[in-house]
């Protein structure tokens, strides 16, 4: 599903030059739910962010879906990240001004949907996270887990083949952790979504398929 | 684009964010009601209606030079009378020429109204303005040539002169100290009307002050207008006219004539006051006007910029969001300037209707910059020029203050961006 080549990606200031990713090797297979793990600052986000298509590598090769990505102008990017991608991330990032069900629909206004269906697929999701019932509220009136769930929701809601999370229970206490992990899970389970998650917690790293480790940028064993 | 989430946006700037949208729908409304006010005035004096709805067809010569033979000494002023007869009489390729002068009037004291206007003119004028007529008519070539005390008034000093009374024709009444035969009564004519206005129209011959305004060496007071016809060519027109003053001139030695050259509305308007100098032509005029509308949009335009940038910063996270799942720059571009838009567009409704409400309460001193003139008849018209001039300064405001902080917030790159690094 996923496929990265030799990826380098150097962060540049005036004066200091900073080495994120050195030569990453890494393939996600298509359904797979993998955690990325390291210590802060060894490159999980930057490797995150350059499989999400927010962020370009300076050296290698990446792959989505079989297609390379490389060369791809603005428009082209937003169109596969739209249709193939859906993010989570530590501060749900939902937009406060607009309604839950407003949020969630937020993937599907960018393409070719009418109100109508736009409108039944966010319910949809909503009821699938559990939160059909707080559609209406505005994001300053949820909690931490159900503003997560709202993020997992509006994640799913163009039915993306990837899921890439970045600490997605950072923000959490341990229970709503897990009921986040939870969920996740079972989204992996049920429409084979393959999921990447960066995270800190060796514990929820544990319940998925497989751990990267990254240190000082490089993938280690 | 979806008109749901645009209507949360503005409401979710008047519920979160007051004193921004406070800052934004101020200097809007303030800006699109000057420059509406400006388009207005310009407006109501061009293109003042009433007696003068016909613009297209009408030309005016208002302001005449006396220049002295041996020296640079000019003079400045109207027409003088035997000028103004000499063309109404010899001038061919129009059918009508009227020419009027005008005089202020005291009423007697126990009137409740007593600063009014008389105008002078001879039997033409009424050929030339279309006066809408509430009974009667206008006074003749014969009455007027036999100085007849004839009169023609507006509703307003009908009503001042004979309260209550729908018929006044034939009654008379003491106009400027003469006893004068009301002939006809006319819809009220605004001030804005310049070449028309007045509320008692009488003739020329009755004028007290037709013997000194033909001295030689001295401007008169009259101007002229000519009604075009489909046929008519101002060219010829002009060109009869110069004949005219060079026949004119031939006669005089010491001070010679100098007529300003026949022009429209724009030109009546707009031409120096002070000589007959060229007239460079509604272009530039339209020009002038919009140049000055444009600086006087440039500070709020700047601020606005500025207001929006910091706005914009404050919403990065929200656009870092959109482009994540997949907005392009273009169609955030678009959310960004229809967003703006909406908040412009209702900062340009109060602009325009307080613009209105503002001619409503202090017309005179708008029209006139001054408010000494408390009796006089002031009416104003809203045309198409006020509204489209809104709507072209509400386009540039939203361009200027909303596209340039637009365009420099989608380049941010989300994933910096929902970091909280804007750099």
């Amino acid at each position: 599903m996923i496929q990265l080549t030799n990826i380098q990606k150097v962060y540049q200031t005036r004066s200091i030059e900073t080495l994120a990713l050195d030569n990453v090797n890494l393939e996600v297979k298509a359904g797979e739910f993998i955690s990325i793990m390291g210590p802060s600052g060894c490159g999980k986000s930057t490797l995150l962010n350059i499989m999400g298509l927010l962020d370009k590598p300076n050296e290698g090769v990446l792959k989505l879906d079989g297609e390379a990505i490389n060369g791809h102008s603005d428009k082209q990017l937003a169109r596969i990240r739209n249709e193939k991608l859906g993010f989570i991330f530590q501060s749900f990032h939902l937009i406060n001004s607009l309604s839950v069900l407003d949020n969630v629909e937020i993937p599907l206004l960018y393409r070719k949907v009418s109100a109508k269906k736009r409108r039944a697929r966010a319910k949809e999701v909503l009821e699938q996270v559990g939160l059909s019932h707080r559609m209406q509220h505005y994001p300053r009136e949820l909690s931490g887990g159900q503003a997560q769930r709202v993020a997992i929701a509006r994640a799913l809601a163009g039915n993306p083949q990837v899921l890439l999370a970045d600490e997605p229970t950072g923000n959490l206490d341990s229970k709503m952790g897990s009921e986040i992990l939870e969920l996740l899970h079972s989204i992996n389970r049920e429409s084979n979504t393959t999921i990447v998650m960066v995270t800190h917690d060796k514990l929820m790293a544990e319940k998925t398929e497989r751990i990267i480790h990254l240190f000082d940028g490089r993938k280690v064993n | 684009m979806q008109l749901h989430p645009i209507i949360n946006y503005i409401r979710e700037q008047f519920r979160h964010h007051r004193f921004f949208t406070f800052l934004h729908l101020f200097g809007t409304t303030i800006t699109v009601m000057i420059a509406t006010m400006i388009i207005m005035d310009l407006d109501n004096h061009v293109h003042p209606g009433g007696p003068e709805e016909n613009t297209a067809q009408l030309r005016y010569i208002t302001v005449m030079n006396l220049k002295q033979t041996h020296s640079n000494n000019t003079k400045t002023g109207g027409v003088t009378l035997p000028i103004a007869q000499k063309i109404a009489q010899r001038v061919h390729e129009v059918d009508h020429v009227a020419f009027s002068t005008t005089k202020n009037w005291t009423l007697p004291k126990d009137y409740s109204v007593y600063g009014l206007a008389l105008r002078y003119t001879n039997s033409k004028f009424w050929n030339v303005f279309s006066f809408e007529f509430i009974e009667g008519n206008g006074y003749t070539q014969q009455e007027v040539e036999s100085g007849e005390k004839k009169a023609v008034i507006s509703k307003k000093l009908r009503d001042i002169l004979f309260p209550g009374q729908k018929q006044v024709i034939g009654k008379t009444a003491s106009i400027n100290d003469e006893s004068c035969t009301i002939i006809g009564v006319v819809e009220n004519v605004s001030a804005t009307c310049n070449q028309t206005h007045a509320d008692a129209w009488l003739p020329f011959t009755l004028h007290d002050r037709q013997a000194t305004s033909g001295m030689v060496n001295e401007p008169g007071t009259y101007s002229l207008s000519f009604l075009l016809s489909a046929n008519s060519s101002e060219n010829i027109l002009q060109q009869e006219v110069n004949n005219l003053q060079a026949e004119i001139n031939q006669t005089k030695k010491e001070w010679k004539i100098q007529l300003a050259p026949i022009g429209d509305s724009w030109s009546a308007h707009f031409r120096d006051p002070r000589g007959v100098g060229n007239y460079e032509g509604k272009f530039n005029e339209l020009l002038t006007l919009f140049s000055r509308i444009l600086l006087i949009m440039l500070i709020p335009a700047i601020n606005l910029i500025s207001l929006n940038i910091t706005r914009m910063h404050e919403r990065s996270e929200e656009i870092a969001i959109r482009k994540t799942y997949g907005a392009s720059n273009t169609r955030l571009l678009n959310q960004l300037l229809v967003e703006q838009g909406g908040l412009t567009i209702v900062g340009g409704i109060l602009g325009f209707l307080f613009a209105i409400v503002t001619f409503l309460f202090y017309k005179n001193e708008i029209l006139f910059s001054t408010g000494s003139f408390e009796h006089i008849e002031v009416s104003f018209r809203i045309s198409f020029l006020p509204i489209i001039g809104s709507l072209l300064v509400v386009f540039l405001l939203n361009i200027m203050g909303g596209f340039i902080p637009a365009l420099k917030i989608i380049k941010i790159q989300p994933a910096k961006a929902l970091k909280g690094d804007l750099s």
